[in-house]
């Protein structure tokens, strides 16, 4: 494993030139990797063929699975038994996993083309899920973020999709707080360990903010850790919470600053594995309120929106990793690549495409609340 | 039969309370200002007192003060901050100070582990408030300084270090919250620019909160986690049970809430609504005194056990009454969004 420091920030637009190039040769080496096509979309044409799919709450405080077309039609909705945060698609199949939101226990196995539970999660006694998990490349293995509590420690839980889901073990994510993991290209994970120290008796209260650590952790396909960036120094208090991949295999992060709340900090970070990690700073980064929700980068142009549900405002940086406007929407949460080109945004009263620039609301039934993350069927 | 009657009560108290004399829109910025003036005396409190028990300490570990001034001083700082332990956010949370401050519970011995990895260190290092802060959370608060007054160990300098660093942590606290560009700074200036609080209503909301969690910790926690089930208890999983200070923090604990409803919620919500919330907490802490002993010797008795147990069924009404009588007219009921963050 090597241990690469943040230390000072970088030049962002060092060696951009080569971009166009490596971007054209990472996204066939992607697909060719992920092995995405026919199969998937066949398979959740059944499930009404839905775009996406985010967890949502209605007004009676009733949390559900929903899927969603690009046009903003529900094509399914599935009770879940409280607050939901994000959810993993298994790339070999129309199913999806629900997570419970922080310090939730639950994640639940849906079929979405029958729409039916298949099978329900239970983390071990002394972990609890943190909302997010993903598959292997063969869809065979899930690996979810845990809090190992009482160490305190975090944990990746892993789990036999091919065998009704049963536990298989756990493994270090590399830090304490594990929050979203990522499938990278070559089947290796992505880790955003936000260095939080939470416990479920605690309510959601943070425990050691003066000596956090949080640090981006990459590990094999079986759960070896062999890279970390941490950041260090003053920024030791911004959480790394939230991550998407860009189209030349960079690391982008949405950050949640945790130091003194007057002063201004960026909120974006990215990552070359094995390479260097540079803060993205933007004009209107106040704007969200220290707190960077949802992260993805359009695959078409490798421009970059930030969430932040707090400040309801989205940030957008180009691919070179410069500032490019900001836009005001409710509440808005999650973001993910749209079908037919550019990205698609949750906020309140349904949800945002933005295609060059141009942005198109695409109103949803109004009695659904997003919770905190949409997911790219 | 007895439950019935409160629960009758609460089923028609909400229409008598709103033809009482609240506004029917809360002035948030007003509650909030009056809630700063509690926790101004609350946390200063908490400062005054860990300050006089780093004093006493002082002289008891010279010889010119003695053991049951610093075993007093030690309940009069434990019982300011029983209050203080649901605020766990702004400085608390900035400072790390819900587990420096009291590491409860604590399933794996931190607390013990901690304080005997301190008692091998030179003496000069034990005394060095300094160095008490650069070390384990476990060893930094309240439990220990009670297991060096009451467990056979080594009481100084340990004692005079840890004090200290208590004594620097209350300081560091109330500055947190008071200082000009302090926590409270930021709640009397909310607004759409502010980095935190959007609106005045969001400081009222998290502060309804706390005072829910510190009715879930008081429940669940203090009583529940020693209470455990009738063929099996757990006294020594109770907070304080080696000084006898349990039940002092459970009452210190309710008065705390019940201040922050009159004094701080007060005219935003009706007259009725807070008597009925003042009521409820007396008669929970005048059960509390009925108990007959101090929780942890109360569990083996099954008379006395049976009045812990009936004070977690009083818990949870004294939260059904605050949601319904306090929350109903602060207009801070919990709803769900993504803005709640994660």
């Amino acid at each position: 494993m090597s241990a690469r420091i943040w230390m000072s920030r970088p030049d962002s637009a060092r060696a951009m030139g080569t971009n166009a190039m490596k971007r054209r040769h990472f996204l066939a080496g992607a697909c060719a990797s992920l092995g995405l096509g026919s199969i998937t979309s066949q398979a959740w044409a059944a499930a009404g063929a839905p775009d996406f799919i985010t967890a949502a709450n209605r007004a009676d405080l009733s949390s559900w699975l929903v899927g969603l077309t690009r046009h903003g039609d529900v094509v399914f909705d599935i009770p879940i038994p409280s607050r939901g945060h994000a959810a993993a698609v298994n790339p070999r199949a129309p199913e999806a996993v629900a997570f419970a939101r922080r310090p939730g226990r639950f994640a639940i196995i849906i079929d979405c083309a029958a729409g039916q539970e298949v099978a329900r999660l239970q983390s071990p006694k002394g972990r609890h899920f943190y909302g997010h998990g993903a598959f292997s490349s063969d869809g065979k293995t899930l690996f979810t973020t845990e809090n190992n509590f009482d160490a305190p420690a975090g944990v990746l839980g892993i789990w036999d999709a091919s065998d009704g889901y049963r536990r298989l073990g756990e493994v270090p994510s590399g830090g304490i707080g594990p929050h979203e993991i990522l499938r990278l290209p070559d089947g290796g994970f992505a880790v955003a360990n936000g260095g939080i120290q939470t416990h479920p008796e605690m309510a959601r209260a943070k425990l050691n903010l003066p000596t956090m650590q949080t640090n981006l952790t990459y590990l094999s396909d079986n759960g070896t850790i062999h890279d970390q960036t941490e950041l260090t120094g003053v920024m030791h208090q911004n959480s790394i919470r939230h991550i998407a991949l860009d189209d030349i295999g960079n690391v982008v992060a949405a950050l949640q600053w945790q130091g003194p709340p007057t002063k201004q900090v960026p909120l974006v970070l990215r990552n070359t594995p094995g390479g260097q990690a540079a803060f993205l700073p933007h004009p209107d980064q106040a704007r969200l309120k220290n707190y960077a929700g949802s992260v993805a980068v359009c695959p078409q142009t490798g421009d970059i929106a930030v969430t932040g549900p707090k400040g309801s405002t989205v940030i957008y940086f180009d691919a070179d990793g410069q500032p490019h406007g900001w836009a005001h929407h409710s509440t808005a949460s999650g973001v993910a690549p749209a079908p037919d080109g550019g990205l698609t945004i949750t906020c309140d009263g349904g949800m945002v495409h933005r295609a060059n620039g141009v942005e198109t609301p695409i109103p949803v039934s109004p009695d659904l609340a997003w919770d905190n993350h949409l997911i790219a069927v | 039969m007895k439950r019935l009657i409160p629960l009758a009560i609460v089923c028609l108290m909400p229409a008598m309370a709103m033809s009482q004399n609240a506004p029917s829109t809360p002035d948030h910025k007003a509650v909030a200002d009056r809630v700063l003036s509690v926790l101004d005396h609350q946390f200063g409190t908490f400062r005054d007192h860990a300050s006089a028990l780093s004093d006493q300490a002082a002289l008891f570990c010279k010889g010119s003060g003695t053991r049951e001034g610093v075993v007093n001083a030690l309940a009069d700082t434990w019982t300011a901050w029983a209050p203080l332990d649901a605020y766990q956010f702004g400085p608390i949370e900035a400072q790390a100070a819900a587990l420096t401050v009291n590491f409860f519970p604590d399933k794996k011995n931190f607390v013990g582990r901690a304080l005997s990895t301190l008692l091998k260190q030179p003496e000069s290092e034990q005394g060095d408030p300094a160095v008490i802060a650069a070390s384990s959370a476990g060893v930094q608060g309240l439990p220990a300084i009670e297991r060096l007054l009451f467990e056979d160990l080594q009481t100084c300098p340990a004692l005079i270090g840890i004090t200290g660093n208590l004594a620097r942590i209350g300081s560091d606290l109330y500055t947190g919250w008071f200082a000009p560009d302090g926590w409270a700074a930021l709640v009397q200036t909310a607004g759409p620019n502010n980095p935190v609080y959007l609106s005045p209503e969001e400081f009222t909301r998290q502060i309804y909160t706390a005072l829910g969690f510190s009715i879930q910790r008081l429940r669940d926690h203090r009583i529940g986690r020693p209470l455990g089930s009738y063929e099996r208890n757990f006294p020594k999983r109770a907070e304080a049970w080696r000084s006898g200070l349990t039940n002092e923090i459970l009452r210190a604990q309710l008065a705390g809430l019940a201040e922050v409803v009159e004094n701080g919620f007060a005219t935003a919500i009706p007259d009725a609504s807070r008597t009925l919330i003042a009521d409820n907490v007396a008669d929970i802490e005048t059960q509390i005194t009925a108990i007959g002993a101090t929780l942890p010797k109360a569990l083996d008795n099954p008379q006395m056990r049976f009045r812990v147990e009936s004070l977690q069924t009083r818990l949870t009404y004294l939260q059904t009454l605050l949601d319904q009588h306090v929350g109903a007219h602060l207009d801070v009921e919990a709803g769900f969004s993504a803005g709640d963050g994660d």
